[in-house]
């Protein structure tokens, strides 16, 4: 449904935030990105929602039915394959500070833990709250934990973390209380990439484990290849 | 051509339009707060409007000019003096090579915008010069001006060479901020059904007072308390400059020109576009007072501010061109 929002943008807004609804969001939002952004217009995903923000005033009816044309023309595009990216994770050591907190919480073993994170498949529903960061869906329900009751002042970039039955992975060093269960040693924001996420909304992401020395190698070779 | 840092000042940064885009990845816009000023500093340095400017916060900073240039300056009246001769607010002026010139205290309102002819020349940043303070990006190298920074001129002024009288004339904004008290044109909020009718209406009968703890990305207001009519969780959405979010303590907090793209607190209104400029006046102990209107109404408030703005562009143009 299509709704004015404030005085020059536009919001569709979904009943839920259903897996289902997610994928049509983020199709919306990869079909648009390119004919909007020619007209100054943002088009952001939310997580039962897109906002269609025009840098000014914009003529009513236009916007109005070029946002209902998209709708129409989405329908086919949604059914495309999104983009798979697999993502590097070590839960080793300092990777995985609160895997004990996890398992505790859950009644699962640390292992246990680790494989059901692994066999997850997670949709990039969203980015937000600081710059890159997604909002995954997709986490197995039974790993769902409440965030930290003292947030960290400092979470290293890369880290992936739990808050109740959200993920999501820090990409820079950013304070937070999430809870975290790994890392990973590629670099997911770059002002010298464009675009600068590696991430994009509608991306799956799977992860594959790693260990500390890889890690290590990976993050090395991650930091030098962002020529910093 | 530089200009020197002597003095920074409380929080003066480069800004632009802001940076447009990225959104959908979290990035945020900045820019100008004020943008009726902002643009006009920069048609009084006869400038394109998406030049990059300083923005200049409650105490201004002291500068060295190494080369002589055309300067527009808007917005707060800071009290602007140029070698110690008073310097007229909302005015372009004739800086001569080595001359200083300095900011004090905000008299009125609380930013004003320098504009130097050709526009300061710092690094694009996805297509913005605006410093981005949280994120430590765009401006100068991220941050806020600090002592004995040099800034880059991106083109000598055409008139240097020339020896350009003094100018005695200025302009007025088409915004007028009033003093300590400001009256905001709100529109209904996307969770505004979510609220109590007695917090509608005290959002629009009590007046709000900006705390001290009111920065560039929001202003935290404090006043009579709203609330929900029952708890209720709002899922990651889009946020909007303007917005007037509520969290769980009942205090509205007006969100800005760095806010976090997304968010998740009920919204009972969002200021009007057109209040941006009054809003960006307003400093920590002022009072806002909110009054209802439409969207039709909002837009065309915000065509008549274009309309003014045109007309000052024009008039602008005639005095200074040749």
């Amino acid at each position: 449904m299509l709704f004015p929002l404030a005085d020059n943008a536009w919001i569709l807004r979904w009943d839920d935030d259903s897996q289902q609804s997610t994928r049509q969001i983020t199709a919306l939002a990869r079909t648009a990105l390119n004919s909007f952004a020619a007209d100054k217009i943002e088009v952001v995903p939310g997580l039962a929602t897109l906002t269609f923000i025009p840098a000014g005033l914009f003529d009513e009816e236009v916007l109005r039915a070029r946002i209902e044309r998209l709708l129409e023309e989405t329908d086919a595009v949604a059914s495309e394959p999104s983009r798979m990216i697999e993502l590097p994770i070590c839960y080793d050591g300092e990777c995985g500070p609160d895997l004990d907190e996890v398992a505790q919480h859950t009644g699962l073993s640390r292992d246990e833990v680790i494989a059901r994170h692994l066999g997850g498949e997670y949709l990039v529903a969203m980015l937000g709250f600081s710059p890159g960061f997604p909002y995954l869906r997709g986490l197995p329900p039974e790993l769902a934990t409440p965030r930290r009751a003292t947030p960290r002042l400092q979470i290293p970039a890369g880290s992936v973390g739990i808050a109740g039955p959200q993920t999501g992975i820090y990409p820079q060093a950013t304070p937070g209380g999430w809870q975290l269960l790994g890392r990973t040693p590629v670099l997911l924001f770059s002002l010298d990439q464009i675009p600068p996420t590696l991430l994009q909304p509608g991306d799956v992401v799977r992860f594959r484990r790693i260990g500390a020395k890889e890690f290590a190698a990976l993050q090395d070779s991650a930091e030098k290849g962002s020529g910093r | 051509m530089s200009i020197v840092v002597m003095r920074p000042g409380l929080l003066t940064t480069i800004q632009d339009r802001g940076r447009a885009g990225y959104r959908q990845l979290g990035i945020r816009s900045c820019g100008v707060m004020d943008p009726v000023a902002a643009r006009v500093a920069n048609l009084l340095a006869a400038n394109s409007d998406d030049a990059a400017v300083l923005e200049i916060t409650l105490l201004g900073p002291t500068l060295r000019f190494e080369q002589a240039t055309w300067i527009g300056l808007a917005g707060a009246e800071f009290q602007a003096t140029l070698d110690g001769r008073l310097l007229l607010n909302n005015a372009r002026h004739w800086i001569e090579a080595g001359a200083t010139l300095e900011l004090k205290q905000a008299l009125h309102g609380c930013r004003a915008y320098l504009a130097v002819a050709g526009g300061i020349a710092v690094p694009q940043i996805l297509g913005s010069c605006s410093t981005d303070l949280r994120s430590g990006w765009g401006g100068f190298q991220g941050r806020a001006l600090q002592a004995s920074d040099v800034l880059r001129i991106t083109l000598p002024s055409d008139s240097a060479g020339a020896s350009p009288s003094q100018t005695n004339w200025s302009v007025e904004l088409p915004v007028q901020s009033s003093e300590r008290e400001h009256q905001i044109p709100v529109i209904a909020g996307t969770e505004q059904s979510w609220f109590t009718r007695t917090s509608w209406e005290t959002l629009l009968a009590t007046p709000y007072t900006m705390t001290p703890a009111s920065d560039r990305m929001g202003y935290r207001l404090q006043g009579e308390p709203l609330s929900l009519e029952q708890p209720r969780e709002l899922l990651s959405t889009a946020s909007l400059r303007g917005n007037i979010q509520v969290p769980s303590n009942g205090q509205p907090i007006v969100l800005m020109a760095d806010h976090p793209t997304t968010g998740g607190y009920p919204v009972i209104a969002t200021a009007a576009t057109s209040a941006w400029p009054i809003l960006a006046q307003a400093k920590p102990g002022d009072e806002l007072r909110f009054v209802e209107t439409t969207r039709e109404e909002a837009r065309q408030m915000l065509v008549e501010q274009e309309q003014e703005l045109k007309k000052l562009a024009h008039a602008i143009e005639l005095r200074i061109s040749p």
